[in-house]
């Protein structure tokens, strides 16, 4: 669904439901920040649930320069636009590809393992090249490159990220879990609502005839 | 066309967490691994033998190839063979440095062994031109004998990763190397259950057990061994 269309469903499903007086309570802003905070919510479930799965929620991001800091002499790549921080190693960048070819493959990976891969044969052998997620000392969202030299240097790659809702474009697609979609519209405009979502646990209760 | 008998290391890695469903976070977990189970069939299961041509240096050293594992063969190429040097682990393995330089100092025995003994009927042992030792934490074969202008033959048992391009292995392998990777990448886990270990062990051993199997010598080459060893006569 394009991202203007589903805050304005939400508007419109809100129009619909709400009886009160205060017709300025949902503007288009407010309905926008509370649809990214339920997306959010929805892409970390999911990607706890099924880390595999994200492929259909990453947007791809071209000509992503790569470039050598000069106090570490390592390799790293500022990141376009916020991603999602998920709790994995590739955390919202879920797949880095050379620009052109595939003849170097990324592999992610955490500080942690960065250490012991650091101190290992495979970091003496390597053809890949690992990277990192994480934030430069501006701050900035990068990507660090470990095994990258002179030899194997890339100047641009693409990345398959999750990004957060707020991060789409207005005429971006925003896709939604199959099926679940009346679930999260009605989730969306229950939370704006004020109306406590419905209790389905019977809680030991007794089974009346 | 038929496939290549010699595949990457990185088609074994992937078949085994492919098996396993791991994702590529996981990819050097597996490398590793993959590394110590190759070096290991290098020694104990697989065949062949590397062949180099080294020179020598002016103390009359070798330096190992940096994938030599053990030494086979050391000589020279003489008549379509190799020469072989005598292995000698009293040679002097020590130089000396004079000005920073590593030399060899005749005043403190560090000469070059010069046999002068001539095999006659009475003698004991082989005399040879050349002998050898191998320092093996220093990575370096010392030569001591006659000079020698022209470079030294070494046959070495590889290990088979090689640091400067892609690593092959025999296709031949696949299945028991692939089954070393995943018996050792859950040998050690807690959150595996004892019956999936020992089920990975089991075929891992018939794995290498078939691997061994398929390179036995050929009848052909058993019955040559055998003829080797006895005299046949003339048939009239």
């Amino acid at each position: 669904m394009i991202k203007k269309q589903l805050i304005e469903l939400v508007g419109k499903r809100l129009t619909e439901r709400y009886t009160g007086s205060d017709k300025n309570r949902f503007t288009p802003g407010v309905i926008s920040l509370t649809v990214g905070r339920m997306y959010n919510q929805m892409i970390t479930e999911l990607a706890l649930k099924s880390p595999n799965g994200l492929d259909i929620y990453t947007k791809l991001f071209k000509n992503i320069e790569v470039a050598q800091d000069t106090d570490t002499s390592l390799y790293y790549s500022i990141l376009p636009v916020d991603i999602s921080p998920i709790i994995d190693a590739k955390s919202g960048v879920r797949n880095i590809l050379p620009m052109t070819g595939d003849l170097v493959s990324f592999v992610p990976i955490t500080r942690g393992q960065r250490t012991i891969i650091s101190n290992s044969l495979s970091s003496k052998i390597s053809k890949k090249i690992a990277y990192t997620v994480g934030k430069n000392s501006n701050n900035e969202l990068i990507v660090d490159y470990l095994f990258m030299t002179s030899d194997n240097f890339i100047s641009l790659v693409r990345m398959y990220l999750v990004i957060p809702f707020e991060a789409y474009e207005g005429t971006d697609d925003i896709h939604l879990p199959g099926g679940q979609d009346m679930k999260f519209l009605e989730g969306v405009v229950n939370y704006m609502l004020g109306t406590p979502p419905k209790d389905l646990k019977n809680n030991n209760a007794t089974i009346k005839d | 066309m038929d496939s290549s008998e010699q595949i990457t290391l990185d088609e074994v890695i992937y078949s085994a967490m492919n098996i396993l469903e791991e994702d590529e976070t996981k990819y050097f977990k597996y490398f590793q691994i993959s590394l110590e189970v190759l070096r290991d069939f290098k020694m104990h299961h697989m065949k062949g033998i590397n062949h180099a041509e080294l020179e020598m240096d002016s103390r009359n050293r070798l330096s190992l190839p940096s994938d030599c594992i053990r030494i086979v063969t050391i000589g020279l190429p003489y008549l379509g063979r190799v020469w072989t040097f005598t292995i000698d682990d009293e040679l002097l393995r020590n130089t000396t440095i004079k000005g920073g330089i590593e030399i060899r100092d005749a005043t403190k025995g560090e000469i070059d062994v010069v046999n002068d003994d001539i095999t006659g009927y009475d003698t004991a042992g082989g005399v040879n031109d050349w002998y050898y030792t191998i320092d093996y934490n220093a990575r370096t074969i010392i030569i001591s004998g006659k000079t020698i202008s022209e470079p030294v033959t070494i046959h070495y048992i590889s290990s088979g990763i090689s640091l400067d391009s892609v690593t092959y292995v025999p296709a031949s392998a696949l299945l028991a190397l692939r089954s070393a990777i995943i018996f050792y990448a859950n040998v050690y886990k807690t959150d595996v259950i004892g019956d999936q270990k020992t089920r990975n062990e089991k075929l891992y051993k018939e794995e290498i057990a078939k691997y061994q199997h398929f390179n036995m010598p050929s009848l052909t080459q058993i019955r040559d061994i055998y003829l080797s060893t006895v005299k046949q006569s003339v048939k009239r």
